[in-house]
C-alpha cells in the first residue's frame, strides 16, 4: 500500500475548522467515535532527512505493526508535495495507510492554519505557498485557526489535539490514547513529553531520525528529562516488536 | 430501580457540547431513540400501562435515548409522581443497563432548587410541579442566555441537532418514536419525518400520534413514517425491523 493510492475510506475527507481556545468540534470528536475499537494513537514526527526508499521503509514499518488495528489512529494532517508537484509521502501519510489496510479503524488529522488558504489550480485547496495541502487520505481533519485572519505556527494545533484524546478517554469511553514519534523535530518532542505526562504509553522510533533518535539516546544516557516508565523505544528495523507492544498495551487486539 | 446520579449540563442554544456527544456513543450499539409525546387526555389504565407496554418492547436495548428529562409530582405529596411519558426511558434503562439516557430541558422560566430537586416548571393552576428527573445518565438544560429562557421547541431542535451530528459524523441510525403528544410533538413529527429520518407513530395512544398515524396521504408521502399499534410485540418488531434491537 503506497500513500499515494490511499483515498478516505468514505470517498471523502470531512474539514472541520476551529478557532484556536475554542470548544473542540463535538462533530470532529464524534468521527473518532466510528472507530470500531475505543483506542486511539497519535503518529507525531516528520520526514527531514530520509530518501525514497526510507520513506517507504517507513509505510512497511507501520503497515506490519498496526495490522489489525481497528481504533482511531492520527496525525498532522498536511499532504507533502515535491517541486514538480508529485505526492512527497510523510509520516501524515501513515494514519490513511494503515486506515487503507485496517478498513474498521479510522484515520484523522489535525493541522493549524499557517497562512491563508487558497485554491490553486482546477480549485485545489493548499495551504500555504509552499503547495502543502490537506491530506484526502483521512476521513476527517481538523483545521486550527487564529480568528479569520490568524496564523499560527505549526504547533497551533496541539492543544486541540490532546484535548480530543483527552475527551476521547474522559468522555467518550476510549480506554487508551498513546502516542508514537518518528523522526520530527521540536514539536514532536513537545508531543512526546506531553504524552508522557499524562500517562498515556509513549513510544519512539529508534533509527528513525532527529527527535525520536535524541530521546533514545538520552533514555540511554540516563539524560532524558522524564524518569516515568511509560516511555518505550523500538528500533525501526523491528516493526513486530512495535505490534507486540501495540498489543501488549492493548491498542491491538489479537 | 437501579440509582443513577445524572450529570447535569447547561447550554445556550447553537452550542454543542462534545462531553454529551461523546458520552452517548458510549451505548454499546451505534443506535439513538428519541422518545416524544405527551400524556394529554390519557385514562388512569392507559397510564399504568405504558410503562410496561415499552419497557417490554426495549428489552435488550443497548443504544442512546433522548427524551424529555423531566418528572411531575404531585405538590400535595410529592411522593406521587404524576405518570408521564418522561418515565419510560428510567423503566427502560432498569433493564437494559448497556444504554445511556439524555434528558433535554428546556429552561423555560428560573429553576428553584428545592428539597424535592430542581423544578423547572411550576404553576399556581396545577397541582403538580415539574422536576429534573432523578434517573437519567445525562440531562441537558437548554436556555437562549442565563437571562432569557427558553420556549418548549427547544428540546425537540435540540434532539434533531443531536440526532443529525451522531447520524453524520458517527453513523449512528435513529429512530423517533410518538406518543400521544400535541402541537410541540406535531412540529417534531414533521421536521423528521420531512429529513427522511425514521419515525415510529404508536396508534391509540392519543392526539398528534394517532391523527398522523391515520392520515394515508402523510404516511404515503413519507415512506420513512411507520406505525405500530399499542402492543408491545408489535413495537418491537417495528425496532427491529428499524435497527434499533438486533434480530431475534
Amino acid at each position: 500500500m503506497s500513500a499515494k493510492t490511499v483515498t478516505g475510506q468514505d470517498g471523502r475527507t470531512v474539514l472541520i475548522i476551529q478557532d484556536k481556545g475554542a470548544q473542540l468540534p463535538a462533530t470532529f470528536a464524534l468521527m473518532a467515535t466510528r472507530a470500531a475499537r475505543k483506542v486511539c494513537i497519535r503518529i507525531s514526527g516528520g520526514c527531514k532527512g530520509m530518501n525514497a526508499d526510507d520513506k517507504k521503509a517507513m509505510m512497511d514499518f507501520f503497515q506490519i505493526a498496526f495490522k489489525g488495528f481497528e481504533g482511531m489512529i492520527w496525525s498532522g494532517g498536511t499532504r507533502q508535495f515535491d517541486k514538480d508537484g508529485n505526492l512527497d509521502p510523510m509520516v501524515t501519510d501513515v494514519p490513511g495507510v494503515v486506515a487503507a489496510g485496517n478498513p474498521k479503524c479510522v484515520a484523522l488529522g489535525s493541522t493549524p492554519r499557517t497562512d491563508v488558504l487558497r485554491l490553486v489550480e482546477e480549485s485545489r485547496l493548499v495551504l500555504d505557498d509552499y503547495g502543502t495541502a490537506p491530506n484526502p487520505s483521512m476521513n476527517a481533519i481538523l483545521l486550527v485557526q487564529d480568528g479569520a485572519e490568524g496564523k499560527l505556527g505549526w504547533d497551533g494545533d496541539l492543544d486541540a489535539a490532546f484535548g480530543l484524546m483527552d475527551q476521547l478517554t474522559q468522555y467518550g469511553g476510549f480506554h487508551r490514547a498513546g502516542v508514537i514519534a518518528w523522526n520530527g523535530g521540536a514539536i514532536t518532542r513537545d508531543e512526546v513529553m506531553r504524552s508522557i505526562k499524562k500517562g498515556w504509553p509513549t513510544i519512539v522510533v529508534k533509527g528513525s531520525g532527529r527527535a525520536a533518535d535524541e530521546i533514545a539516546a538520552e533514555l540511554v544516557a540516563g539524560t532524558f528529562a522524564d524518569k516515568r516508565e511509560n516511555l518505550y523505544v523500538v528500533d525501526k528495523s523491528s516493526p513486530h516488536i512495535l505490534r507486540k507492544l501495540l498489543i501488549a498495551e492493548r491498542f491491538i487486539q489479537e | 430501580m437501579s440509582h443513577i446520579i445524572p450529570s447535569l449540563f447547561v447550554k445556550n442554544q447553537g452550542d454543542r457540547s462534545v462531553k454529551i456527544a461523546l458520552r452517548l456513543t458510549t451505548a454499546r450499539n451505534r443506535v439513538v431513540v428519541r422518545l416524544t409525546g405527551g400524556c394529554g387526555y390519557m385514562s388512569a389504565e392507559d397510564a399504568r400501562d405504558f410503562l410496561s407496554l415499552f419497557a417490554d418492547a426495549f428489552a435488550g436495548f443497548a443504544g442512546a435515548m433522548l427524551f424529555g428529562g423531566t418528572r411531575m409530582i404531585q405538590k400535595q405529596d410529592v411522593s406521587q409522581i404524576v405518570p408521564g411519558i418522561t418515565e419510560i426511558p428510567s423503566h427502560i434503562r432498569d433493564v437494559c443497563p448497556n444504554m445511556v439516557s439524555l434528558g433535554v430541558v428546556p429552561r423555560t422560566s428560573e429553576i428553584k432548587i428545592t428539597e424535592h430537586g430542581l423544578v423547572v416548571s411550576e404553576s399556581d393552576a396545577d397541582t403538580y410541579r415539574t422536576i429534573i428527573h432523578p434517573n437519567q445518565d445525562m440531562c441537558l438544560l437548554v436556555q437562549v442566555s442565563p437571562d432569557q429562557p427558553a420556549i418548549w421547541d427547544a428540546e425537540f431542535e435540540e434532539c434533531l441537532q443531536i440526532t443529525k451530528d451522531l447520524r453524520e459524523f458517527a453513523e449512528f441510525k435513529s429512530l423517533l418514536i410518538v406518543y400521544n403528544g400535541g402541537g410541540v410533538t406535531e412540529r417534531e413529527i414533521l421536521a423528521t419525518a420531512k429529513r427522511g429520518w425514521p419515525v415510529l407513530l404508536i396508534r391509540r395512544s392519543g392526539r398528534k400520534a394517532d391523527e398522523y398515524a391515520s392520515n394515508n396521504a402523510f404516511l404515503e408521502a413519507h415512506p420513512n413514517v411507520r406505525v405500530a399499534e399499542k402492543d408491545s410485540r408489535d413495537i418491537r418488531q417495528h425496532l427491529i425491523s428499524f435497527g434499533m434491537l438486533p434480530p431475534e
